[in-house]
């Protein structure tokens, strides 16, 4: 391996992927190798945040004790790493305006895979750390000392990821050759995205309907028991056909790989790019009277020549789905009195902001726009007219989604009218005020030459802060909810405690809404 | 030596170039000319692996590129027509990268890379993003990179957009200076004169069609008394009189 080439295209990968971090160090006057250690150092730092994060919750539950709970946190985060991977090394390597300025340079085909690879697996690990956390678990408390768990723990994890992220990268690039993907680029993948999502809702569906609290002298499902072995019994014949079997499978999907992708990787590049842009550009033209009107099918235009479509399927579908799929699917009881619909509020608004996040549409619409918005502000249009079409359909969007996946718990948990309508209306409100906060954090953090969306997503925090704010906003709603579950159901003046949650509610709705409008929207009159 | 056959390209319905044939020898600097559309840009990206011909073949020193695309890469540099590329870099992390692609040290190409730095006037922004960057400074940024591996073919689109008149004037005398090791300089461009000063040969594109393949003096030759914007016009330019700007300027006054 071209070591040297290695290093610099991860180099040039780690700064798209972490901009805000990129741009904060450059400004404290790092750059070139100084400057990547440095984000090196940040992702690494970030990973013990999310080891003591998810330890703390994690490490309690004795996972050697309980075999299906490790089987569903198993299945859960290798799922979830699938739909991760498979998004992410089709937008790296496929859907990036970045791979023009790659294709003319001599740079070796393995050292750009592995350098792409190596991103989307920077991209995957935040979302499937638990997955290291719930081997270490297991482990430690079966016994095993904590430097050897650690080990044991890490190797698994690793080549548990590299077999995910190969596995999905000889599909995407298999599919990538199939004439029905260069016909319907986006749709195939939209497609594929879909049934791996139904794919990943089914084995949830499957394991959660096990008793995961059952012990481990009970059944466990037999895929799982080689891999649960490895970490309770580790010297042992089966832990040793465990190891055996997933270094034989890693070698198989690496020999795949070396001999089927790699070797064409840089025709195939070359010719995904013709295809996208072989396109002849044309589109009928429909006569729009009026501004908004004209503004609103730009702004779909918009929406429909990026891959956002398809990272948002995974983002804010998928992964809020999963997470939430497990407490959905728990009995929640449905013929609760009126006095109920205050909690179920409260429920509904923790959803919309569990749900919303830096990848939804309404998060990026601004961005989207390129240079765009700065010609439009030379323009003698209404800059606020222009940016609340944008708001407006972005709105529209996340309601469809936040709305849809509502409608789906109220109809598992079989909620009564009033409680239903209670989550639709907060799921409503909520979205509203969430999409204030990232509408305007878009335009503050807006990037007009981004070369691929996950750039975009990875403003701010990126995927690190994405998931750290849904493990607080989780469990700070948790909070809130049995607080708030506590006082209706021990007996307290419903009318009294809902009036103070209906106060407390309208009140922070207009500090939020107010605030927007002063700090924002204000700004553009 | 460059052989290009028969190399068509289609764009959906729409033929952006129709059947090209022509030869480029080394040594030379040969220029595409073209009103915009005409498929300069289609046979440079076709010459530097971002797109793949409709049909028709490209050989490099008779190694046919389809087949051996990764070796042709390392001997060609590229400038795009635009220079929004790797803009989140620095102009010297962008050059440690091209050096990189280019399986070169850096010592290998210290000297060159100051030496070039000095005469584009970058010395104090080498450590600048090229997101930071004016349209010219980005320029010179990747010419700069395209000249680290001092490449046996050297192709650029459009280079002298966005540059002031002693970056452009260097950047011709480069071009020559680089044509003069023996090696190919390929180069497209709206400009009459630039194309007059420079190109040993010349292609004049229309509508994806090759209607000229020659030399500027040949050209000048067989049109007496002509200009080249005058020759080129009547070559390449409008068919009749509709369109004029005077018919729009009529229009707008009254």
């Amino acid at each position: 391996m071209n070591k040297d080439q290695f290093k610099n295209l991860l180099a040039v990968n780690l700064r798209l992927l972490n901009p805000q971090v990129t741009d904060r160090l450059r400004r404290k006057g790092k750059s070139g190798a100084e400057l990547t250690n440095k984000l090196k150092m940040q992702f690494l730092l970030n990973g013990l945040i999310f080891f003591l994060i998810y330890g703390t919750v994690m490490l309690p539950i004795n996972l050697a004790e309980y075999p299906n709970m490790f089987t569903y946190y198993v299945v859960l985060f290798v799922l979830l790493a699938v739909s991760q991977s498979i998004s992410g090394i089709y937008s790296v390597f496929f859907a990036g305006k970045d791979l023009n300025n790659y294709l003319p340079l001599p740079f070796k085909q393995k050292e750009i895979f592995l350098s792409k690879v190596t991103v989307v697996a920077m991209n995957v690990i935040p979302f499937i750390f638990p997955l290291f956390i719930a081997f270490f678990s297991t482990a430690w408390h079966a016994g095993i000392m904590i430097p050897m768990a650690l080990l044991l723990s890490l190797v698994a994890f690793c080549i548990i990821l590299t077999i995910i992220l190969f596995a999905c990268a000889i599909i995407v690039f298999a599919l990538t050759k199939t004439s029905i993907f260069r016909k319907h680029q986006k749709m195939v993948m939209n497609g594929l995205m879909v049934i791996t999502l139904v794919i990943a809702m089914a084995g949830i569906l499957l394991v959660n309907n096990s008793d995961y609290m059952a012990g481990k002298h009970q059944a466990i499902n037999p895929i799982m028991l080689p891999l649960f072995k490895t970490f309770v019994e580790p010297i042992s014949v089966i832990s040793l056909l465990n190891w055996t079997g997933l270094i034989i499978l890693l070698l198989i999907l690496g020999f795949i790989l070396k001999r089927s992708i790699l070797p064409h990787l840089g025709s195939q590049l070359t010719s995904i790019n013709t295809q996208m842009l072989s396109g002849s550009g044309k589109r009928k033209h429909v006569e729009r009277k009026s501004l908004n009107a004209i503004l609103d099918a730009y702004n779909r235009q918009v929406l429909k020549e990026s891959n956002m479509l398809l990272q948002v399927l995974v983002n804010s579908v998928a992964l809020p789905l999963i997470f939430i799929i497990s407490f959905a699917f728990t009995q929640i009881p449905n013929n609760l009195p009126l006095k109920w619909v205050g909690v179920f509020f409260v429920g509904g608004l923790a959803f919309s902001v569990f749900t919303t996040n830096s990848t939804a549409v309404v998060a990026n619409m601004i961005s989207l726009d390129r240079g765009s918005l700065e010609f439009v502000s030379s323009l003698p249009i209404s800059m606020k007219q222009y940016l609340k079409r944008k708001f407006l359909l972005g709105f529209i969007f996340q309601i469809v989604i936040n709305l849809a996946l509502i409608i789906v718990m109220i109809i598992v948990w079989k909620l009564n009218l009033y409680l239903s309508l209670s989550m639709i209306f907060s799921t409503i409100w909520g979205t509203y005020l969430v999409s204030l906060y990232y509408f305007s954090r878009d335009y503050r953090l807006r990037i007009t030459n981004w070369t691929n969306v996950t750039e975009l997503f990875n403003r701010g925090g990126g995927n690190m802060a994405i998931v750290l704010k849904m493990l607080i906003v989780m469990i700070l709603s948790i909070g809130v909810i049995i607080f708030y579950s506590f006082l209706i159901g021990t007996g307290k003046p419903a009318l009294v405690v809902n009036g103070t949650a209906a106060f407390l509610i309208i009140a922070l709705s207009f500090i939020v809404v107010e605030h927007y409008r002063q700090k924002f929207w204000q700004k553009f009159e | 030596m460059i052989e290009i056959e028969d190399l068509s390209k289609n764009y959906g319905d729409k033929k952006a170039l129709e059947h090209l044939n022509l030869k480029i020898k080394s040594g030379e600097i040969f220029g595409f000319l073209g009103h915009n559309g005409a498929g300069k840009s289609t046979t440079i990206k076709n010459l530097v692996s971002i797109i793949e011909p409709t049909s028709g073949s490209i050989k490099v020193d008779g190694l046919d590129l389809q087949n051996h695309r990764q070796k042709i890469k390392g001997k060609i540099a590229y400038v795009p027509d635009t220079p929004d590329i790797f803009l989140q870099l620095t102009a010297a992390e962008y050059w440690d990268l091209l050096t990189s692609a280019y399986s070169l040290s850096i010592a290998d190409v210290q000297q060159r890379r100051q030496e070039l730095v000095t005469l584009f006037n970058m010395s104090e922004h080498v450590d600048e993003t090229l997101a930071s960057f004016s349209h010219g400074m980005r320029q010179k940024t990747i010419i700069i990179g395209a000249l680290l591996p001092d490449p046996d073919i050297w192709i650029l689109d459009e280079p002298m957009q966005g540059l002031d008149p002693q970056a452009a004037y260097d950047l011709k005398q480069l071009m020559k200076k680089h044509a003069a090791k023996g090696k190919t300089v390929i180069f497209s461009t709206h400009n009459l004169d630039t194309a007059q000063q420079l190109c040993d040969e010349l292609a004049i594109l229309k509508k994806g069609v090759l209607i000229y393949n020659g030399s500027v003096q040949n050209l000048l030759d067989q049109n007496n008394d002509e200009s080249l914007e005058e020759i080129y016009l009547k070559m390449a330019g409008r068919q009749n009189g509709d369109g004029l700007v005077d018919d729009i300027e009529g229009d707008t006054h009254e």
